[in-house]
C-alpha cells in the first residue's frame, strides 16, 4: 500500500444503491470501513438512492436510522440529507432532516434533479438551509459526463450560471462539490463558497488546485463508493512542498465550514 | 518496479529541459512511480499533427529516454495520415536507429483506417507494442478518435501486434467487453475519473496480465491514478503484475 494521508475529513461520501457501482449496494458500515483504510478518521455522507429516486426522503430516512448506530462505526459520520427542491414539500423535508438528522449540510443536486439558477426556489432553498443552521453542498456532478450512460443523459453544469447564482447570495456559506479543476476560477473571488476535491485532478492536483484557489477554502472530498476512496486521499500528498497545507486541509477545513466538533468530542 | 505506460510531457516547446524532467521525477517519486513511458507531448500536440511537429515530439522522447534510461521508456508517436515514405523514415530514427520501444497513435485517423496497416505490420516484425487512444464518448468526441470496437476491429487485422488500448475508464464496461476476445489486446488503467470496481472488472473479463497501469500525467495525477490500481479488490500479486511487472516483460520483449 503506498503511503497515503490519514485524519481526513471527507465532505462528500455516500452510501446506498446506485446502479452505475460495479461494487454493489454499499451500506453504511460498508463505507465506514473502506473510508478508514483509505485514512478517512470522519465523513459527510449523502444517500445514494435519493440522487434518482423521484423522492429521496425515503432514502434520507434510511441513512439516518442506519447511522442510530454511529458507535459502531469505524469512522464518525454526519448525516447529510439531499433536498430536492423542485418537490412542492422540500420545506418540510428540510425541516424534517433538520429535526432527525441533526445535520449540518444539506445536499442539492440540480442536474441531477432538473433544476437550476433559474428555479424560483434557488435562492430561497440555500437560505433556508443556512438558516437551519446547515450548510449547502452544491453537488455539480455525480459522474464524468463523458462516460454518462445514455439512459442517464442530463443538462452539463453550468458553472458560470451557478457562480452568479451564488453571487446573489453572498450570505450563505455554500460549497460547490464536484468542480473540475478547469471551473474552478469561475468561483474563486466568491468568498463564501468553498470547493472540493472530488473530481479535481491534474498533474499535481494539490498544487495547482492551490495556484486557483485559497487553502481555507479547499475540502477533501473522495465521492466514495462512487470512486475509490483512496484515489481522492491521495489528491492529499503527505510529502513534498505542500504537505503541511495538505494536512491542514485534510484534517481542518472541513471542521472550520461545518464547525464539526473537535476529534473525540460527541457528534 | 512500478512501470507507468502511459505518460505525456509538458514542455510547451517540445525542447528538453533538466528542470521540467527534475519536476515530472518528483512527482513520480512522490507516488512511488518507478519508470515512466514517454507518449507524446501533450503541450504540443494538435489532434492532426504535421510531420514537423511529430518530429519534435520524438525527438524529447529519444532525449528523455537516452539521458534517464533507468526512469523513462519513449514510444515514437506516428500520425498515419501521413506519407508512407515518412512513416518509414521516422520508424527507423526512433525504432531501429533509435532507443524508442513502441509506437503511439492518438486521434489523427480511425483504428479502422487502413493506413495504420503499415505502422502495425511494421510494429509486429520488430516486436514492439502499439499504444492507441480509445474511448466512449457521451459528450466532448472528438473527430476521428477511436472507439474500443474499433480497437478490436484493428486487432483483429492484425493478431501479430501487441496493442495497448488506453484508457480504461474511457471505455469502460463496454470498451473491456469489445476487446475481450482479442488476445494481442491489453488496457491501461489511465484516464477519466477513478471509478470504483473498474480494475477488477477488467481483470475478472481480460485476466490478470491484460491490465497494466497507465497514469496519463500530467493530465492526471501519478498519485491518484496509481491508487485506483492499489484499491483494486484482488490479490497483491496481481496488483504488482497490473502496476508493472506485465509491462516490464512487454518492454523487455521491445528491447531485444
Amino acid at each position: 500500500m503506498m503511503p497515503h494521508m490519514t485524519g481526513v475529513v471527507d465532505v462528500s461520501a455516500w452510501c446506498g444503491r446506485w446502479p452505475f457501482d460495479l461494487n454493489g449496494e454499499t451500506s453504511l458500515e460498508m463505507l465506514a470501513d473502506r473510508l478508514a483504510q483509505a485514512g478517512v478518521r470522519e465523513a459527510l455522507v449523502s444517500p445514494l438512492d435519493a440522487v434518482l429516486a423521484p423522492d429521496p426522503m425515503p432514502a434520507n430516512r434510511a441513512l439516518v436510522a442506519a447511522s442510530s448506530v454511529a458507535e459502531r462505526l469505524s469512522i464518525r459520520v454526519h448525516v447529510v440529507p439531499v433536498i430536492d427542491p423542485v418537490l412542492a414539500t422540500w420545506r418540510d423535508d428540510l425541516a424534517e432532516m433538520v429535526e432527525s438528522a441533526h445535520c449540518r449540510a444539506v445536499r442539492l443536486l440540480p442536474t441531477w434533479h432538473g433544476w437550476g439558477p433559474e428555479h424560483p426556489d434557488a435562492r430561497e432553498v440555500l437560505r433556508s438551509i443556512a438558516q437551519a443552521g446547515c450548510v449547502p453542498i452544491l453537488q455539480a456532478r455525480m459522474l464524468d459526463e463523458r462516460a454518462l450512460p445514455p439512459s442517464a443523459a442530463q443538462a452539463s453544469f453550468d458553472v458560470s450560471a451557478v457562480a452568479a447564482w451564488l453571487e446573489s447570495v453572498s450570505d450563505v456559506r455554500v460549497i460547490l462539490a464536484g468542480l473540475y479543476q478547469s471551473e474552478l476560477a469561475a468561483v474563486v473571488e466568491l468568498e463564501h463558497v468553498a470547493v472540493d476535491l472530488s473530481f479535481v485532478e491534474s498533474g499535481d492536483t494539490l498544487a495547482n488546485a492551490l495556484g486557483v484557489f485559497p487553502p481555507e477554502r479547499i475540502l477533501p472530498g473522495t465521492h466514495a463508493p462512487v470512486f475509490e476512496p483512496l484515489a481522492g486521499v491521495s489528491k492529499l500528498p503527505v510529502s513534498g512542498p505542500d504537505r503541511e497545507r495538505a494536512i491542514w486541509i485534510a484534517r481542518e477545513s472541513a471542521r472550520i465550514w461545518f464547525d464539526l466538533p473537535a476529534t473525540g468530542a460527541s457528534s | 518496479m512500478i512501470i507507468d505506460c502511459h505518460t505525456h510531457f509538458p514542455a510547451g516547446d517540445s525542447v528538453y529541459r533538466e528542470e521540467d524532467v527534475e519536476r515530472c521525477l518528483a512527482l513520480a517519486n512522490r507516488a512511488g512511480i518507478d519508470h515512466l513511458v514517454y507518449l507524446f507531448n501533450t503541450a504540443d500536440g494538435a489532434y492532426d499533427p504535421p510531420p514537423d511537429v511529430v518530429v519534435r515530439n520524438n525527438d524529447l522522447g529519444i532525449e528523455l529516454a537516452t539521458r534517464h534510461p533507468d526512469r523513462f521508456s519513449a514510444f515514437c508517436y506516428l500520425n498515419p495520415a501521413h506519407d508512407v515514405a515518412f512513416l518509414e523514415r521516422e520508424m527507423q530514427r526512433c525504432l531501429i536507429d533509435g532507443p524508442c520501444v513502441g509506437i503511439k497513435l492518438w486521434i489523427a485517423v480511425k483504428a479502422t483506417d487502413a493506413r495504420l496497416d503499415p505502422i502495425m505490420l511494421k510494429a509486429a516484425e520488430l516486436g514492439v507494442p502499439v499504444l492507441h487512444h480509445a474511448w466512449y464518448k457521451a459528450t466532448e468526441y472528438v473527430f476521428n478518435e477511436s472507439t474500443p470496437a474499433e480497437i478490436a476491429h484493428l486487432a483483429r487485422r492484425h493478431p501479430e501486434t501487441t496493442i495497448i488500448m488506453a484508457h480504461l475508464a474511457g471505455g469502460g464496461e463496454r470498451g473491456v467487453l469489445d476487446v475481450r476476445d482479442c488476445p494481442n489486446v491489453l488496457v491501461d488503467t489511465s484516464g477519466a475519473q477513478p471509478v470504483a470496481g473498474l480494475v477488477r472488472y477488467a481483470v475478472d473479463q481480460l485476466g490478470p496480465d491484460r491490465v497494466i497501469f497507465g497514469s496519463d500525467w500530467p493530465i492526471r495525477d501519478f498519485g491518484v491514478q496509481r491508487a485506483r490500481v492499489e484499491s483494486a479488490d484482488l490479490p497483491d500479486a496481481v496488483k504488482a503484475r497490473i502496476l508493472g511487472g506485465t509491462m516490464q516483460r512487454v518492454l523487455e520483449r521491445a528491447r531485444r
